[in-house]
């Protein structure tokens, strides 16, 4: 079964630049002390708009 | 052949509610039904009643064809000569019944698939949602969790981040990653979870939350695709769930490699 993962995360895992800021959020966050601390952010270029977008990651809280 | 007939009737009368009812409870190809055998005659008992009194319905506005229930009952009664005469009535008006439930059975696979794509785009089993009490799959768990089937349509998360404590050799690991996909057992329990991107590191090696610098120096990066682990084997299980936010807009030639640093 597919797990959540939406097609701006794939597009975000298809880089490997992204992946390993990725890969230092997820580092980053498991360790003792605060984890929301400034995170890496991720460069995504989106294709076919002449763009490039910055995003971070940010944890969303569970849905009540 | 008087206790089989019967029970052949039986079974063809509640086929199309046992259609319906297994076709709503998947997801993905995966069935969530995780019901005791009874709940589920029930159930289906409930939809073929529902199905057939539509079908009659619809087939006497169409067709002007009338339900014959005297048929019906002749059949699954233990006369063997009133079972005989009705067989033969049947057998006169076998392309109308066989029109009546091959079409039934059709409409009720089909449309069973629509119902239950219906409320996945909707998300009318979310939790919270007014109508959750009717459809949520109430013993599916882990579905909820690991699918962000329970996310408000504006608010649904990119991904899933999951951190695991496995013992290997006596010492405790802890592997993260991004979860991939997820496997149920037949009991709706949690199997195995396939994760990408996966880092490991022993428990032991955990930093204060003061320590500055690159933390992903504490890790050492699993190659490959996928990375199976069993949910028997995990000690603990984190789940996250990560959104991408858009923090700058750059036209491409105005793009700062130096900006790449975390």
């Amino acid at each position: 079964m597919k797990a959540l993962m939406s097609p701006l995360a794939k597009q975000v895992l298809a880089d490997p630049q992204a992946r390993e800021q990725v890969r230092a959020f997820l580092a980053h966050k498991s360790r003792l002390g605060d984890p929301t601390g400034a995170a890496p952010r991720v460069v995504v270029e989106v294709p076919c708009e002449g763009t490039k977008t910055k995003y971070k990651l940010v944890v969303v809280p569970k849905a009540a | 052949m008087s206790i089989a007939l019967p029970a052949l009737v039986v079974f063809i009368v509640l086929f199309p509610g046992i259609v319906v009812r297994s076709r709503i409870k998947l997801v993905e190809q995966a069935s969530l039904d995780y019901s005791p055998f009874g709940q589920i005659i029930a159930e289906a008992v409930v939809w073929s009643a529902i199905l057939h009194t539509v079908w009659i319905a619809l087939m006497h506005v169409v067709t002007t064809r009338v339900f014959r229930p005297d048929l019906v009952l002749k059949l699954l009664g233990t006369d063997t000569t009133s079972q005989t005469r009705a067989l033969d009535q049947v057998a006169a008006r076998a392309y109308p019944v066989l029109l009546y439930f091959g079409s039934l059975t059709v409409a009720a696979y089909l449309g069973a698939y629509a119902f239950r794509r219906v409320v996945k785009a909707y998300r009318l089993d979310r939790l919270g949602s007014r109508f959750d009490w009717v459809f949520r799959f109430t013993k599916a768990p882990w579905y909820y969790l690991l699918s962000g089937a329970d996310f408000d349509v504006d608010h649904v998360p990119d991904f899933i981040a999951v951190s695991a404590i496995v013992n290997i050799g006596g010492q405790p690991i802890l592997f993260t990653g991004i979860l991939g996909d997820f496997f149920l057992d037949k009991d709706g329990n949690l199997d195995r979870v396939v994760l990408k991107e996966v880092m490991r590191r022993p428990l032991s090696k955990d930093k204060d939350g003061e320590a500055e610098g690159p933390q992903l120096e504490r890790f050492y990066p699993i190659e490959g695709d996928y990375f199976v682990l069993r949910y028997s084997e995990a000690i603990t299980l984190n789940i996250e769930y990560i959104k991408l936010e858009i923090s700058e807009h750059h036209a491409a030639n105005d793009f700062d490699e130096g900006a790449l640093a975390p």
